[in-house]
């Protein structure tokens, strides 16, 4: 529940702030998470960054692309609202589905016909999309392990399939038959 | 006593009439039996049990009721009145039961990838909840999760059973079964009394429990265990019931009658989706309507490579898997 606070929170600043003009950054610092501490954030500081970061980060994971931790790959690198395409391009948080799409092509042409992910709404009128982010964490994507709801009890049968684990009756008089054909067959052979 | 049977229907009601207005003795009572003499053997003990009044009227009206595609408007009310009538008494719960008809020019289809699924059966407990099923002895569940290893394709020999405490576990994958909605289903030509039957248009196989009579051969003609038995009354308490209820799929069902999967038709009917399909955690059902060329279910069977389980068969399921 908490990372998905804390995404939904992100994307929140993100549509809000796209309203917002580039003068009023201190503003969004204040609703802006990471902008709390780090209102001087620059380009050489992230690149310094070592795993794993201070305590206050401890609970982000960073396992996406076998570990990679430059941020500016994605994050535009004077603005936090801002990502960055392969290309240079900019876009906006509430695109971020083009950004994953650079590499995740065949999943991003199915998220875009509606068949990756989950769709909620009415069945035959409009649906609601989720974008990329709202299911995973872009910083750490695979979904998490969960824990499974109760199995179905057991019908009294299964009991006795268990016996009859233990004392295999139709295997042992099955093999006892095919070893007496087979002395049979060898008496047989002899006296010929 | 066939649905068809139009002489015997207006006998029945007259009948009904009677018994309703004039309270049974045991000589009247007999005497009634003789004229529906074919039907005379099951009801005899039961009614021996009934000693409040309105139980054995509600116990009457169940026994003339009407096959339900013969019911007429004014029948249903009555019907749905009195199952309403029956659940506030049995579990003290107001509950509303409908009829909601099939939306014209929908065919529901299911998709299911399995690359996506990761056992963690909330669909399973979902579906019990939205459909009132009996929680213990019997307990019933429309899906069953198989798990069973990867790269193998061997549902008969999975495990039902599995633990997780954090699932997909280690090498494994699951597959969850449920009604298949079969196109050619084979459970409800082994019917003897009409009592299942597949809806025309939007293709879902329910069951009036009000008409069948528990013979189990739906059961067992089933290739996919998907119709299940009551053995007893369900057992439900009164916090567990969903009130929003339906004529043909999630009543609180008598004992002794086969129910199963309706892909929820009391949401469905109505624009919902399933409730196995809002309760995925990470999306990998996909539920639409097959018509609509634009619907995300069309849009993988053009592009996916899907597959049903036991094709050989022939019983056409609409209920498809793939991976991707």
């Amino acid at each position: 529940m908490q990372r998905i606070n804390f995404i939904s929170h992100l994307f929140m600043t993100g549509i809000i702030s796209s309203f917002v003009t580039a003068s009023a950054w201190a503003n969004v610092g204040d609703n802006y998470p990471c902008l709390k501490c780090h209102q001087n954030f620059s380009k050489a500081k992230i690149l310094n960054l070592t795993l794993p970061l201070k305590k206050e980060h401890q609970s982000l994971s960073f396992k996406h692309m076998k570990n990679e931790k430059s941020c500016l790959l994605c994050h535009s690198d004077n603005s936090p609202n801002e990502l960055n395409m392969l290309d240079g391009k900019k876009i906006s948080m509430s695109e971020s589905p083009q950004l994953c799409g650079q590499c995740h092509g065949p999943i991003y042409f199915d998220w875009q016909e509606g068949i990756h992910g989950k769709l909620f709404g009415k069945g035959t009128d409009q649906k609601r999309k989720f974008i990329c982010a709202e299911c995973h964490d872009p910083h750490n994507p695979k979904f998490k392990k969960m824990k499974a709801e109760a199995p179905p009890t057991r019908p009294k049968l299964g009991i006795a399939k268990v016996e009859h684990e233990e004392k295999p009756m139709n295997s042992t008089t099955t093999n006892e038959k095919t070893n007496e054909v087979k002395s049979e067959k060898k008496d047989h052979h002899e006296t010929e | 006593m066939k649905p068809s049977d139009k002489t015997k229907g207006t006998k029945i009601e007259k009948m009904t009439e009677v018994m309703l207005a004039n309270p049974v003795k045991r000589r009247s009572f007999l005497k009634g039996l003789g004229v529906v003499a074919a039907a005379a053997a099951a009801p005899l003990g039961a009614a021996k049990a009934i000693s409040d009044k309105a139980e054995e009227s509600s116990f009457w009206e169940t026994f003339f009721q009407k096959h339900y595609k013969e019911m007429s408007a004014e029948d249903k009310l009555k019907v749905f009145a009195r199952i309403e009538r029956e659940t506030k008494a049995s579990h003290g719960v107001e509950v509303k039961v409908q009829d909601p008809q099939a939306i014209p020019g929908v065919k529901y289809a299911y998709a299911l990838n399995l690359s996506r699924c990761n056992g963690s059966r909330r669909c399973v407990t979902a579906c019990v909840r939205e459909n009132n099923q009996s929680r213990h002895e019997p307990e019933i569940q429309y899906i069953k999760v198989i798990e069973m290893p990867r790269g193998t394709m061997d549902p008969e020999n999975g495990n039902l059973y599995y633990q997780g405490e954090s699932v997909p576990n280690e090498g494994k994958f699951y597959l969850p079964v449920q009604c298949n909605q079969c196109n050619n289903p084979p459970c409800t030509k082994v019917c003897p009394v009409e009592a299942t039957w597949k809806e025309s248009s939007d293709g879902l196989v329910v069951v009036d429990y009000d008409w069948c009579i528990g013979c189990r051969y739906c059961q067992a003609a089933c290739p996919y265990e998907a119709r299940h038995f009551n053995f007893a009354k369900p057992n439900i308490t009164a916090e567990e019931i969903n009130p929003n209820q339906s004529y043909l799929s999630n009543r609180l069902r008598p004992k002794g009658v086969m129910e199963k999967c309706t892909f929820c038709l009391h949401r469905t009917r109505n624009g919902k989706n399933p409730a196995c399909h809002d309760a995925c955690p990470t999306g990998a059902r996909k539920f639409g309507n097959i018509m609509d060329p634009e619907s995300e279910i069309s849009k993988i069977l053009k592009e996916k490579r899907v597959f049903v389980l036991k094709e050989e068969l022939n019983t056409m399921p609409q209920f498809f898997y793939y991976f991707d």
